[in-house]
């Protein structure tokens, strides 16, 4: 499958499995490069911040690189971005992960511990909410997750959310607020189901 | 509802792939990428990868970036030689999303925080060998001296105040038999934390699996060298255990 030769920007802030994201992308048929440079993001038509790790070292990274205004500018000019797993979480406020760190503040609210059960590891499906156009084929798609904190914010950012029981309390599982998604699983590790979200979501942000 | 996993095992000893038997005995399958290929092919749940030699080498990242270069889109988890923060950051760097860790929580518990702050503890799973000594008792098989002792208390404090995230029970002496898992061991086990458990060792039938899943504390299973022998075997395991809360069957479609 060839799709529309969009460049995707990686952001590299040296935390987490970039490499299988940059895969994952071109095999969906884009350009990817992964890059800290601001200059090089410039040129990408799709951010993507992937993330694997804790909280706090991803933020201090990210500040390191003086990529917080970057991607702070980048979403108030509507470009669109799209945090992955810990790449979402940074979106938030601010996390309580080993302590409280403030996040980018791109949507509002918090990344909290799950509590009981403490983690969330493995397939689970997604239950996509009303008004999510973009997501709604992927509602009832079994997706991999790996985390153990969680986004608790406006219903009206909330996009879907998954359940670790029948009957349990919803986790968020993808969050969105203009052109800027966060999706808590790993789209580039569901196979079939995660690469078709994936590649509706950076084909939209392309026609942004 | 988040499902149980059935994940496919590759052991790695001296850069090949090789059917372990018990830890002692090793025959050589091929090369680890041309497994792990076919396991994301077919749809398994998750590949761990376990480089059983890799002693105070650290871990093998050029294994870890050669499958990476594969564009799995299953999960990756891999273990062997992991034993430092540093370790750990470059092991996800070049491509594992979980990591498995062996020696490190007996010669070194306290570096188990540090691998935590860099990449998760839900990125850290613990491997808790285990073996019966004459009298029946469960104890842990350490690779290092190769020999077993009893579960040491910093292990135990380590599993009790979850600073991994998952607790994988290898069943030493029926590894590479096929003929099933002990039981008993997970059972010994149970009490020592809250941690899901995985279990790896003899599993090669649905038979054998079906017991495991139905433990609430079991949240996956790790079938080796059995997988290896037919094209759809992940897909033959599922179909026969749709009475258990697996993912259902998915082969890879191809891009």
């Amino acid at each position: 499958m060839i799709a529309g030769r969009l460049t995707v920007g990686i952001v590299d802030y040296e935390v987490g499995n970039h490499t299988s994201v940059l895969r994952c992308v071109r095999q969906l048929g884009f350009r990817a490069r992964i890059s800290t440079q601001p200059d090089q993001l410039d040129h990408a038509d799709v951010l993507l911040l992937p993330g694997v790790g804790a909280f706090p070292m991803a933020m201090e990274r990210l500040h390191a690189s003086g990529l917080v205004g970057y991607l702070q500018r980048a979403a108030q000019l509507g470009r669109p971005l799209i945090g992955i797993c810990l790449g979402m979480q940074l979106l938030a406020e601010s996390s309580t992960e080993l302590g409280f760190t403030p996040g980018l503040g791109l949507i509002p609210g918090a990344v909290e511990a799950i509590g009981e059960p403490r983690w969330h590891i493995g397939w689970n499906s997604l239950e996509v909410a009303e008004g999510q156009p973009l997501l709604q084929a992927s509602d009832g798609e079994v997706m991999y997750f790996n985390h153990s904190y969680a986004f608790r914010g406006p219903e009206a950012f909330v996009a879907a959310r998954s359940r670790v029981r029948e009957g349990s309390e919803p986790l968020v599982a993808a969050i969105q607020r203009g052109s800027v998604w966060g999706l808590q699983f790993h789209p580039e590790k569901s196979q079939a189901p995660g690469l078709e979200l994936l590649e509706r979501l950076i084909r939209a942000g392309g026609e942004c | 509802m988040l499902r149980k996993r059935l994940l496919g095992a590759v052991v790695v000893r001296q850069g090949w792939a090789v059917q372990s038997f018990g830890y002692r005995r090793w025959l050589p399958l091929g090369k680890p990428e041309c497994l792990v290929e076919n396991l994301d092919r077919w749809g398994a749940d998750g590949i761990v990868v376990l480089s059983i030699d890799r002693g105070d080498q650290g871990p093998d990242l050029e294994l870890i970036e050669r499958l990476g270069a594969l564009g799995l889109s299953t999960p990756l988890t891999y273990g062997g030689g992991l034993a430092t923060e540093e370790h750990a950051r470059m092991a996800v760097r070049a491509g594992a999303e979980r990591l498995v860790l062996d020696t490190v929580l007996s010669h070194n518990p306290q570096a188990v925080a540090a691998m935590a702050s860099a990449v998760g503890v839900q990125a850290l799973v613990a491997a808790l060998p285990l073996v019966r000594n004459a009298n029946g008792t469960v104890q842990h098989w350490l690779h290092r001296p190769r020999e077993a002792a009893p579960i040491s208390l910093a292990i135990r404090n380590l599993v009790e105040q979850e600073a991994v995230s998952e607790l994988l029970v290898i069943d030493v002496d029926s590894d590479g038999e096929g003929q099933g898992l002990d039981l008993d061991l997970l059972k010994a086990i149970e009490p020592l934390c809250q941690l899901p458990l995985l279990a790896l060792g003899g599993l090669s039938t649905a038979a054998q699996i079906r017991p495991l899943l139905s433990l609430p504390r079991v949240s996956g299973v790790l079938v080796g060298n059995a997988l290896n022998y037919r094209e759809h075997s992940i897909g033959m395991l599922k179909e026969a255990l749709t009475d258990q809360p697996l993912r259902p069957h998915r082969q890879r479609c191809i891009l």
